[in-house]
């Protein structure tokens, strides 16, 4: 070849990739364009009213002396007064009437609470609807949603009112509390509440080493559990040996747990409760110990369990929406005596924390704050005139959204060297001011809080009697040579080693140095990526991930991680909740172990704080004096000298700096639907202060509350009758399975009994082929164990570690149980064999059982058995994908034999085209569009989820919603589809009988029709097999986008979480739906095509 | 039949059937004299490597005749340079992206695509964008400064990098052309950014070509080990036959039996977090190819059972042929072309793979820069909404998979010698 033409050559080559470069471009700019916004026209101006009117709306201080009180003070003497209760919700005006209920009067009592709303009396009805992340997220109706407790806080934090309390007094200095309850009040079944209650709280629970066995710290003094004392049913005295400056602000919280129900609980107590009664329950719910089944008793989706909730769990649903109905017996009334909630329901979707904005920002929520972030606001506040609702700003009491903290008590590994130095490091204070120094505030704030905040340091704020600047500004100043100059002095120190390639710094042993900077969905990955390269770019390696929730709370508790991420907590109240500037418990994460060692009284001297995760700090410590300060000042009962005290601790953590924080917090963004009415305009945002409760929740009321006759009729079933969860042997002895364990096991039974039939009538074919399914779906289920087994560390293994590090009576037990249940210590094989169920075999027990029984074995995260956890799921699965499955083929066959026959058209060619591109974009994507376009998820609107009857808007809302998942799945398929029929159908039209039956003059259609579309459709059905698992895997993701309630999404979350057993049993299924797949085509092909039947039988 | 070589024992009933199939006639190694029509429309086709036929017929091997049809498939063709230009474009990613993967411009966040245009006046240019940020919603829109112009321009100076990490070098393939930068305040901040900005203000496009590193490599380094699974496994299945045989089927059929997405997520949620960025992406691209290989495998091993049954094969057994050389000199050759298009189509699955993992946060992690791991920023719904232009990455994605496609669908055609084309 001579040199011209390799020119040319390569000067062609050239060209054309220049030419497919273009193309690319070209591809690009187009649908660059078809995306850009218009930056040419300026949008219109606000008005400068309208700014000035939300500045003002936006301004979340508010003047601690005026307060917003809620809660009224009457004289209960006056028989004539106008709260005197005589009001009541039609549905339980019914109930009444019809005698099901006592009147009102006598369900709330004499004595009952007064409440005034900020807008005024409401009106009885509606559902408020509100958004959760996970189906444990409900569980917050225990105590943020119902604030049933002795006292409250008022929205502005003070004064703190008495609620079921009548009153609560204060004596001696703080010595002596006087608590007084409220005459009549009823649990939720109706059973009066009386000091009993708490003394069974106290002695029984709290007091018993066999359930708790720990006091609290939050109700000792000076590290000195306080006695109780009975007066009569309504008195109770607390009495403490040193004064307890915060027991009122601490009640507040903490006496959402007091108020037990005696008459319910003690038949399932460990030591007293009835044996036999406990024997039965533990063996229908499958628990290991007295322990887990009086926990289980405990738990908040017991609908059996009496509550003092305004709101109560009646019927037990295993999947999203959850529904609470409104509790007959609550003790609460407005000024003219209606009984409150005016609210008839609280209803719970269930969706993916990410796309929780989303929906609130599409009107699918009646007031939420919870999972709202400031960081969402423009699209909340964009969407709020088309959606209809208004956004609050509330005042965070948490004055930071974002704490980095060091774990100054860093677990180490004695085989990992790196731990004893990252340990070293963090617990090292220059380390600490060093990455304060070297963050980016200023930026990160522009990004991120659109300049709204101050860059500060956690501390109480200005807001609180504890503020301390001096905290704030600490080490907040962007320098960064004086962050390298103190980590030269902690190389010159031996702490650092030298710098590496990367111009980062080595462990002192020159290994490679990386931490870790975890972060929960809580608060999000958030600034971590500036933050990240803001530490790189002074030598300090970290690498920023997500951790689920348990999961990091666990490595929490056993100070397994290096740096994490949360928010801080009601800092307002700084002296009740000093976890950030003092270790108080484990919610320090800085310091766990000091926190624990503070919490179980170590600084008392209680040798209760002599456990394995409790660390006592060294008496020269800062942190030791800190604590001192602190107590000093809790024991204070002037406000003065409190503050006082309190400024040292601050100080201290001013020097030290305990934890890292970025600025101060913006207002909580609260999504209110305009037709709600009552909730107040600013109000104080905090766990300590139960936001919110304090903004008076039973109040709330809508304007035009709309609940369908079914819905209200199911809300009065609710009320008058309980579903228990499945297992318990009250309701249910002869339904202990679920319906997957059902639907597994009858479907082995038939696969069985088909085998036999079948090869009885000698079909060896089939026969084989059911045959070969044992030993196919055994190597399945150990391919699958051998993956769940995979990861280093599963949930278990991090939960044990928990319990180990908290190190109680009540932990180990624990542990025990956990190793009852999933067997951990056993080896592998043995484990394979439970899951399984082969020991069953043996045994015949019902513990026994796994798979093959149709046991689907149990969750680690929440030990419940996956069978409950799935619920009616595998259904709606299985639906989805045949009604896509169906719709693909209605669509495909048509159009596969239209482009088959005239190939090479122009629609042929489009046909195709479209085909190719329904192929290639990923689905999860095409899901986010659609979804965004439409602006719905899930199956159906909120107000349609939980409304009973299938009236036709409820039918045309399912229409809205699920075209979604079906296009999403059905594209992607139909488009392959399309391309098989296509090329099956020309494969038969070339064959001579074709040509054959055309000259013999057949028409055309009933040729094409007869045979070979018949022949062409052969392969189509063998792809069934195929399909099937395809469309339930490519619908996992698609489910998830969505919030389907299918298989897919559980499947993930639990791989998230690590819970392996869930995860496993769900592929289990899922491969299992594969197998029968391809076993149902195979069947169908028999039918269709009898050279397979001939075949099958002869040769082999 | 042949009787004399040991391993005819073990030929499973298939084998010994000897029915040859229609696909194996392609797989023959043997020439083809075929007789060249006069071209009808002659066109100088500078891209046709063959000498001119000097006489009316020529002799074309097995390859030449793929590869004349395979270019009659125009859509195969196209797809096959644009994936030339795709890989090129990763491999000089610090030469053509803008900007380097690690730059930051506040002042940039959520930028909008900025289109390219043209002007006598100002030559290649782009508006100038100005942030402007709503006083109540506090979104962050830009506005075109009506009197500042971007000056675009080819092989501009920019940030320094090193090309393919050696060769220190300023010159991008296009970007702000500084040179026709008036020199102001604000020149030093101008910014080009074609398909827009992201939540940290970082050049969507820059990061698509950096991502492309990731992305397209794991479809290859993918389909590296397809091979070897697929070639070894389903050759031994094949060329053994008999039991042997028999067990790989069943273990294929169940490897198949898994739904491949959730198994993908298991296996992407078993690696430890706490890996480096290098170990994870070794150890998602294992974890794609695991399902993968079983397509090949079958292909292999249908071929190799029918194959190794046709006269030439046993002629060279019984002229005493090792089974190396039967293997590799006879067999072989015979379904190479099958196996490239199985593997050529098998590579946007595991590109989509990688994409669905990242994106669920199950595969690759930020820092590091794939389609999957852009993507993730679409699952906040904002994007969609607001910032469509961070679903761009698409494009890339979708032109690649499509690529491969076509290229895998002209390449059966290509091999398939009842083709009507």
């Amino acid at each position: 070849m001579n040199r011209a033409g390799q020119i040319r050559r390569i000067v062609a080559t050239l060209a054309k990739v220049s030419l497919a470069a273009c193309l690319l471009f070209v591809l690009l700019w187009l649908f660059a364009w078809l995306v850009r916004p218009d930056v040419y026209t300026a949008p219109e101006p606000y008005s400068q009213e309208e700014i000035e009117a939300e500045r003002i709306a936006r301004d979340d201080s508010f003047d601690i002396n005026d307060p917003v009180i809620l809660h009224v003070d009457v004289d209960y003497d006056n028989p004539h007064a106008a709260w005197r209760p005589k009001g009541e919700s039609p549905i339980l005006r019914q109930l009444v009437d019809e005698g099901h209920l006592p009147p009102v009067a006598e369900r709330v009592g004499p004595e009952p609470v007064v409440m005034r709303g900020v807008d005024g009396i409401g009106k009885y009805g509606g559902t408020w609807l509100r958004l959760a992340n996970a189906p444990s997220d409900v569980h917050i109706v225990g105590n943020r949603l119902s604030g049933a407790t002795l006292v409250r806080a008022s929205p502005y934090g003070h004064p703190i009112v008495p609620h079921l309390a009548r009153s609560i007094e204060t004596r001696d200095e703080g010595r002596e509390y006087l608590i007084t309850l409220r005459r009549g009040m009823r649990f939720s079944d109706g059973h009066p509440l009386t000091v009993d209650d708490i003394m069974y709280w106290w002695n029984h629970e709290i007091n018993d080493p066999e359930v708790i066995g720990s006091v609290p710290g939050w109700i000792t003094s000076g590290g000195k559990a306080p006695t109780f004392e009975k007066l009569d049913d309504l008195r109770l005295i607390v009495r403490f040996e040193k004064p307890h400056g915060q027991f009122l602000e601490l009640l507040v919280l903490h006496s959402t747990n007091i108020l037990t129900p005696e008459h319910y609980l003690r038949q399932y107590h460990p030591r007293l409760g009835d044996e036999e009664l406990c024997r039965r329950e533990m063996a229908g719910y499958g628990l290991p110990s007295r322990l887990a089944l009086y926990n289980f008793m405990k738990a908040a989706n017991n609908p059996d369990h009496p509550r003092m909730w305004p709101w109560v769990y009646r019927r037990y649903q295993p999947s999203s929406p959850q529904v609470f109905v409104r509790n007959p017996y609550y003790p609460v009334v407005d000024e003219q005596g209606n009984q409150l909630p005016y609210i008839d329901r609280l209803q719970f979707t269930i969706q993916d924390g990410k796309l929780i904005t989303l929906a609130a920002a599409n009107g699918l929520v009646s007031m939420q704050l919870r999972h709202i972030r400031y960081a969402d606001i423009t699209e909340l506040m964009s969407r709020r005139q088309a959606n209809g609702y208004r956004v609050l700003h509330w005042y965070s009491s948490s004055r930071s959204t974002y704490v980095i903290n060091p774990n100054l008590n860093r677990r180490v590994d004695p085989d990992d060297p790196r731990t004893a130095h990252k340990a070293a490091l963090l617990s090292d204070k220059r380390f600490r001011q060093a990455l304060s120094l070297a963050i980016d505030r200023p930026t990160i704030i522009r990004a991120e809080y659109n300049n709204q905040v101050e860059a500060s340091q956690v501390q109480p704020g200005p807001q609180s009697p504890f503020h301390n600047p001096r905290l704030g500004q600490a080490f907040i100043d962007y320098d960064p040579p004086a962050a390298r100059r103190l980590l030269e002095q902690l190389r010159a120190d031996g702490l650092l080693g030298d710098i590496d390639s990367e111009g980062c710094y080595r462990f002192p042993d020159g290994s490679r140095m990386v931490f870790y900077l975890d972060c929960s969905p809580f608060t999000g990955m958030g600034m971590a990526e500036f933050i990240v390269a803001d530490w790189e770019a002074v030598g300090v390696r970290v690498i920023a991930r997500s951790r689920e929730r348990s999961l990091f709370y666990a490595d929490k508790d056993a100070m397994n991680f290096d740096f994490n991420v949360w928010s801080s907590e009601s800092d307002v109240a700084a002296l009740a909740y000093p976890r950030y500037y003092m270790p108080s418990g484990t919610e320090s994460f800085y310091a766990v172990g000091w926190g624990r060692w503070y919490d179980l009284g170590g600084f008392y001297g209680n040798p209760e704080a002599d456990r394995p995760g409790a660390i006592a700090p060294p008496r020269d410590h800062p942190m030791y004096k800190a604590m001192e300060a602190y107590d000093r000042a809790i024991s204070a009962a002037d406000p003065q000298e409190q503050q006082r005290h309190f400024t040292t601790v601050t100080d201290i953590a001013a020097e030290n700096l305990w934890t890292i924080s970025l600025a101060e917090a913006p207002p909580q963004p609260v999504v209110v639907s305009n037709d709600m009415r009552n909730v107040p305009k600013n109000a104080l945002v905090g766990w300590g202060h139960l936001t919110p409760a304090n903004a008076g929740l039973e109040t709330y009321y809508f304007e035009n509350p709309a609940d369908s006759p079914g819905a209200i009729a199911e809300t009065r079933d609710a009320i008058l009758i309980t579903t228990p969860r499945p297992g318990a042997t009250i309701a249910a002895t002869d339904e202990p399975r679920s319906f997957i364990g059902h639907f597994i096991r009858y479907t082995l039974m038939a696969v069985a009994l088909l085998t036999l039939v079948l090869m009885a009538v000698r079909h060896p074919y089939i026969g084989r082929r059911l045959l070969l399914m044992i030993p196919t779906l055994l190597i399945i289920s150990v391919v699958v164990f051998t993956i769940i087994q995979l990861p280093p560390g599963d949930f278990l293994t991090a939960r044990i570690m928990q319990l180990q590090e908290a190190g109680g009576e009540t932990q180990w037990q624990q542990i025990e149980d956990l190793r009852n249940l999933f067997h951990f210590d056993e080896p592998v094989a043995k484990r394979y064999a439970r899951w399984m169920g082969l020991y069953w075999f043996s045994t015949f027990d019902r513990s026994d059982e796994g798979l093959l029984q149709g046991n689907l074995g149990r969750s680690m995260e929440s030990t419940q058995p996956v069978g409950n956890i799935v619920g009616d799921r595998i259904l709606l699965t299985v639906l989805i994908s045949l009604g896509t499955i169906l719709l693909t083929w209605s669509i495909a066959i048509p159009i596969g034999i239209y482009s088959a026959v005239k190939q090479y058209s122009p629609a042929d060619y489009a046909l195709t085209f479209i085909g190719f591109i329904g192929m290639c974009v990923p689905a999860f994507l095409m899901a986010l569009v659609l979804m965004a376009m439409a602006g719905v998820s899930g199956l159906f609107s909120a107000e349609y989820a939980a409304q009973p009857e299938w009236d036709m808007p409820k039918v045309i809302d399912l229409l809205k919603h699920i075209w979604i998942p079906i296009v999403v799945l059905g594209v992607g398929g139909t488009a392959s589809m399309i391309r098989v029929m296509r090329a099956n159908l020309l494969d038969e039209l070339r064959k001579p009988y074709v040509v054959t039956a055309m000259a013999k003059g057949v028409r055309p259609m009933k040729l094409l029709l007869k045979y070979p579309v018949r022949l062409a459709l052969n392969p189509f059905v063998s792809g069934i097999g195929g399909l099937f698992p395809q469309l339930i895997s490519g619908g996992a993701i698609v489910a998830m986008v969505l919030a389907l309630p299918t298989v897919g999404p559980l499947m993930l979350a639990a791989l998230f979480s690590q819970d392996m057993y869930l995860a496993g049993s769900m592929l289990m299924v899922l491969s299992l739906l594969g197998v029968f797949g391809t076993l149902v085509s195979d069947l169908l092909l028999l039918k269709l095509d009898p050279r397979i039947r001939f075949q099958g039988g002869s040769s082999r | 039949m042949s009787h004399d070589t040991p391993e005819t024992n073990a030929l499973g009933p298939e084998g010994a059937k000897g029915a040859v199939s229609a696909e194996s006639i392609v797989g023959a190694p043997r020439r083809v004299i075929i007789t060249e029509k006069p071209p009808q429309h002659h066109q100088p086709d500078q891209d046709d490597f063959e000498p001119p036929p000097t006489s009316s017929t020529a002799t074309l091997s097995q390859w030449q005749l793929i590869r004349r049809r395979f270019k009659r498939h125009r859509l195969a063709v196209v797809g096959a340079w644009m994936l030339l230009t795709l890989y090129l474009m990763a491999a000089m990613a610090e030469f053509i992206a803008p900007y380097g993967s690690g730059h930051r411009d506040l002042d940039y966040i959520y930028c909008p695509p900025q289109l390219p245009q043209f002007s006598f006046e100002h030559g290649l240019h782009t508006p100038a964008l100005r942030q402007q940020v709503d006083p109540i919603t506090f979104g962050k829109t830009y506005l075109a400064d009506d009197n500042a112009i971007v000056p675009l321009g080819f092989l501009v100076r920019g940030e320094s990098y090193r090309l393919f990490g050696l060769v220190p070098w300023d010159v991008h393939l296009f970007g702000v052309d500084h040179s026709r930068l008036e020199s102001g305040a604000e020149g030093s901040q101008a910014r080009f950014h074609f398909l827009g900005a992201d939540k940290f203000g970082r050049d969507i496009l820059s990061r698509a070509i950096y991502g492309a590193r990731i992305s397209l490599s794991v479809g290859l380094v993918g389909i590296m080990v397809v091979f070897l699974l697929g070639i070894s496994i389903g050759g031994f299945s094949g060329y053994v036959g008999g039991r042997p045989d028999n067990a790989v089927q069943r273990g294929i059929e169940i490897i198949n039996a898994f739904p491949h997405l959730p198994l993908w997520l298991a296996l992407g949620a078993s690696i430890p977090n706490d890996w480096s960025p290098l170990s994870t992406y070794v150890a998602i691209t294992v974890a794609l190819s695991l399902l993968s290989w079983t397509g090949l495998a079958r292909v292999v091993r249908g071929k190799m059972l029918t194959l190794r049954e046709e006269d030439y094969a046993v002629a060279a057994r019984l002229l005493g042929a090792s089974h190396r050389r039967v293997l590799f000199r006879h067999l072989l050759p015979g379904f190479a072309s099958h196996i490239i298009v199985v593997l050529t189509l098998s590579i946007p699955g595991m590109i989509l793979g990688e994409t669905s993992l990242s994106f669920l946060g199950l595969g690759l992690r930020p820092p590091i820069v794939s389609w999957g791991v852009m993507l993730q920023d679409c699952m906040d719904i904002k994007a969609v909404t607001h910032y469509p232009w961070l679903m761009l990455p698409v494009v890339f994605i979708v032109t690649t998979v499509l690529c491969f496609n076509f290229v895998g669908d002209g390449l059966r055609d290509a091999a398939d010698p009842y083709s009507s084309r």
